[in-house]
């Protein structure tokens, strides 16, 4: 059948027509069929396939055949031996607890939490449910520090997820994967760069065209430029959908009366935030400062450009821009700031003019102090070293650029697995 | 039961008919035109096309339209939604009636006091020249980088029939992209397949071939085609092509860092070029004259650093070619950026060869993503160009003559901003162009959650008869590769392929 569908009827191609049901997803959806699928397919043949079977054995075992075109009476089914009954119930049951047990992935529903939370910028949870993934994913890693860079806490607790990726865990557009295309989207959006996050939902909406919360973001980043045509044709498509209609209701009164777009804090801040210079991207490095040379108010960005420089380790870079901590009202500079610090001052032997020695808490001083010695201890062998350094140091800077650094794995130049 | 389901349907039937008769008896008089979407006041219309539904954009509570060459036969559409749906048989009969003179639509609205009002008569005038029946483009989302799923398409511009030419579901959703028709024509087509099963398909006259025309010393396999009108030639330019993503009102810009041209002899599957024509300069978007003798083509100069390579302004020039003897003369310019202060793109000339019509930006080619392109003309007798009426503050750039040169076709971005859309303009033998429709469709809503942009629209003189399924066999067969034409220089073509360390 499938062939002949190909050959007269379909423009499919015959390895699409012949696994329909498997037609490649967009690769948004990170599924991948498995064997607990094929059994699941093989379901209705085989209880099929069991019924006749059964009905053969039992003319056999009872001698008589029913006459042709004859129904079977209502009788003979329920005359069935109980055990027998007993025994398909089982089998369904055994069948099915292998289907759970084997189609449960207890990581990818993790994942699909996390961006489900992140969509619904519930942070807490994105953190909480992250620590329980426990192998490495970029995209865990990405979610992470967006998560903390909300509630405020980048800075600090940076090193807390292995930065394996470097500033690539930052931003994780260079991948190109259709599972990146929006919540890079949603990043730009944070930051207020409106441009690359239209960009990225339109390479999203490519493969998901009818999606709402691709469409939902569409409307938004219009709305914040002023496109309110552009933004009345997706709510014209939301409207079509009964779970979005009040949504769009909602911001359908924004396109009638703009001045309702200006008074909502989301869009006024996204207004104030995205660059009304138009220049060419040249990466994410340039956009952050863009951003910051736009709208010094934008926290967000100046995490991300400060941990952009740290986690590349481009310390005059980093010094550069630390210089603009006052403006944020920082007394004292947040603990990936003063560990990277530490290694800049070991290195060049100066403090930054513009930094008071009390900037600098003493406990990190003496957290240098002792991972040095701790270095020391092994004979300056950081193979030797790592297993003790990790312990106390896991989560710093040092630990960091010795051990996790793409420099020092070289995990993005020999595209090597992140273990 | 069979009696009672007559009288039902009689008794609903004469009702209907009551109701389609009723007159409006009082009116007030509103002195401006009533408002309706698409815009379909003031324009041209060709005897053979759709019917022109339409939105009344006005508050009533029920609807009238009279669609009229003489008031005493009106077509009327009367409805409580202001959905205004035309039948199609009465509309062509009254097109083919009123062809060279005024098409009238009156609108009545019913307020909600139960008044009717009138509003001022629209009045159209129907052309004596049809337009092509058909009209090829690609369906595309609005993404840059990734795809899924794409096809190109046909529109039977006298119905609203659409059908599949091909769509990428049928070859693991490779890409498709750069249909080109020869002269309008149906049987002359050619599309490009690229990333799954790449190559170039071309049709002749129910026959198909798949090849692949990159060869050793051109830059790439053929890019932007244009047919050479003996059908037996395609110019292409060859291009390396990237895209960079901007912040402000321009989204993306799409540009080369080198490109040449190269025409493709089909019945010999060779690839001939020149270093005129593949210099350092970029030359681009080549389209031949219609008698065949010269290739019109872009160029602006060698990419030497990011800056130059976007924002270079290209120049519009000439070059004479002998497709019987591979022959090429001299470069003319027929026109320079510096005349124009802007730089040209898609040129494209009337089939009677007395214009040449082309887009113009602040700067590069790829003008649909610049909202400040327009279309202009150019009169080759003369050399007088000009901005053509029809432009918009959007983006307006791609587009197509008819096989009789009295219509084309463009793209434009005028309704949002966004998506791209297919308009349809008269041109008069002067070169004036009435105000442009939208492409009409059944529901007049369409476009209002139409998320989709016509891409190239083309022309054509009747429907793509040949497969989407033999197309389909065709693209999954290996791409035969073509030659390169032994008169091609190939120690320079080599040398210039050599690129300079920028």
């Amino acid at each position: 059948m499938p062939w002949l569908g190909y050959k007269f009827l379909f423009q499919m191609s015959l390895k699409n027509l012949y696994g329909i049901t498997l037609v490649r997803p967009p690769s948004m959806l990170a599924y991948t069929p498995e064997i607990s699928l094929y059994v699941y397919y093989a379901l209705l043949p085989l209880v099929l396939l069991a019924v006749l079977l059964f009905l053969k054995i039992s003319e056999k075992l009872s001698g008589s055949k029913p006459k042709r075109g004859k129904a079977i009476s209502k009788n003979s089914v329920s005359k069935k031996p109980l055990i027998i009954l007993m025994v398909q119930v089982a089998g369904c049951a055994l069948i099915g607890y292998f289907l759970i047990v084997n189609s449960y992935d207890p990581v990818k529903k993790r994942l699909l939490l996390i961006e489900y939370y992140a969509e619904n910028e519930q942070w807490t949870e994105v953190l909480k449910t992250s620590r329980k993934v426990k192998e490495y994913d970029f995209r865990v890693n990405f979610q992470q520090n967006r998560a903390l860079s909300h509630l405020g806490q980048l800075p600090d607790s940076l090193f807390r997820y292995p930065q394996l990726l470097g500033s690539y865990g930052l931003f994780i557009d260079a991948t190109m994967a259709g599972s990146a295309t929006m919540p890079t989207s949603d990043l730009y959006f944070d930051l207020g760069f409106m441009s690359e996050s239209q960009h990225w939902a339109f390479e999203a909406q490519t493969l998901l065209p009818d999606s709402p919360r691709i469409l939902k973001r569409l409307v938004m980043i219009n709305l914040v430029n002023r496109k309110f045509n552009v933004a009345e044709m997706f709510l014209n498509v939301l409207n079509k959908n009964s779970l979005c209609r009040e949504w769009a209701r909602k911001y359908g009164k924004y396109v009638a009366d703009t001045t309702l777009a200006a008074a909502d804090k989301v869009i006024a801040e996204k207004r104030r935030f995205t660059p009304p210079k138009a220049v060419i991207n040249t990466g994410t490095e340039e956009c952050l400062k863009l951003l910051i040379e736009t709208n010094r108010n934008n926290r967000m960005a100046y995490d991300y450009l400060v941990s952009y420089y740290i986690l590349d380790s481009h310390f005059t870079k980093f010094v550069d821009y630390l210089q603009y901590y006052s403006f944020y009202n920082i007394k004292i500079l947040p603990k990936s700031w003063e560990e990277a610090l530490t290694v800049y001052v070991a290195k060049t032997k100066t403090l930054p003019q513009y930094l008071s020695p009390q900037m600098v808490s003493n406990n990190c001083i003496q957290q240098f102090t002792n991972f040095t010695s701790k270095i020391k201890q092994f004979n300056n062998s950081l193979p030797e070293a790592k297993n003790a350094v990790y312990k106390d140091f896991g989560d710093t800077y040092w630990y960091y650029v010795l051990y996790l650094s793409p420099k020092v794995t070289n995990v993005l130049t020999n595209k090597t697995r992140v273990q | 039961m069979m009696k009672n389901c007559i009288s039902i349907t009689l008794f609903f039937a004469i009702i209907g008919l009551g109701s389609c008769n009723s007159k409006i008896g009082d009116f007030e008089e509103v002195q401006r035109l009533p408002a309706i979407f698409p815009d379909y006041a003031g324009i041209v219309i060709p005897p053979n096309m759709a019917p022109l539904n339409f939105k009344i954009n006005e508050p009533g509570s029920e609807f009238e339209a009279r669609i009229f060459i003489r008031k005493e036969n009106p077509i009327i559409v009367r409805s409580k939604y202001p959905v205004i749906q035309i039948n199609i048989n009465r509309w062509h009969a009254v097109l083919q009636e009123a062809r060279g003179s005024k098409l009238f639509i009156e609108v009545y609205v019913k307020g909600m006091d139960g008044n009717w009002q009138k509003f001022q008569t629209i009045s159209n005038e129907i052309a004596k020249e049809a337009i092509d029946n058909h009209l090829a483009y690609r369906l595309i989302n609005t993404g840059y980088v990734l795809w899924n799923r794409m096809g190109i398409y046909q529109r039977n511009l006298e119905n609203f029939d659409e059908t599949p030419i091909l769509e990428n579901k049928s070859f693991e959703y490779g890409c498709l992209n750069c249909h080109a028709f020869r002269k309008n024509d149906p049987n002359s087509m050619m599309i490009h397949i690229r990333a799954v099963h790449g190559g170039t398909i071309i049709s002749r006259n129910g026959k198909l071939t798949k090849v692949d025309t990159k060869t050793k010393y051109t830059l790439s396999a053929g890019v932007y085609p244009c047919w050479h009108p003996d059908g037996k030639h395609i110019a292409f330019s060859v291009n390396n092509i990237d895209q960079h993503f901007c912040s402000g009102e321009i989204r993306i810009e799409v540009t080369d860092d080198f490109s040449d041209l190269v025409v493709y002899d089909i019945d010999k599957n060779s690839i001939i070029t020149s270093p005129v024509v593949s210099s350092a300069s970029r030359e681009n978007l080549p389209v031949w004259s219609p008698d065949g003798k010269y290739l019109y083509y872009l160029s602006a100069p060698p990419a030497t650093d990011l800056d130059n390579r976007i924002y270079a302004k290209y120049d519009l020039l000439r070059i004479a070619f002998d497709v019987n003897t591979n022959a090429w003369g001299d470069v003319d310019t027929v026109l320079s950026s510096k005349t124009t202060g802007k730089s040209i793109s898609f040129p494209k000339i009337s089939p009677d060869g007395k214009f040449l019509m082309f887009c113009m930006s602040d700067y590069g080619y790829f003008t649909i993503h610049h909202p400040m392109t327009d279309l202009y003309l150019l009169n080759l007798e003369t050399g007088v160009f000009k901005p053509m009426e029809i432009n918009s503050p959007q983006t307006d750039s791609y587009h197509c003559f008819s096989s009789t040169g009295r219509w084309f076709v463009f793209s434009s971005k005028r309704m949002d901003g966004l998506f791209t859309r297919p308009f349809f303009s008269y041109m008069d033998e002067n070169g004036k162009a009435s105000k442009p429709f939208v492409l009409p469709q059944k529901n007049p809503e369409f476009y209002n959650t139409f998320i989709k942009n016509y891409n190239i629209p083309e022309l054509i003189t009747g429907a793509v008869t040949i497969s989407p399924l033999a197309i389909r066999d065709k693209v999954l067969e290996d791409a035969i590769p073509a030659k390169l034409d032994p008169s091609v220089d190939t120690v320079y073509m080599k040398a210039h392929l050599a690129k300079p360390e920028k």
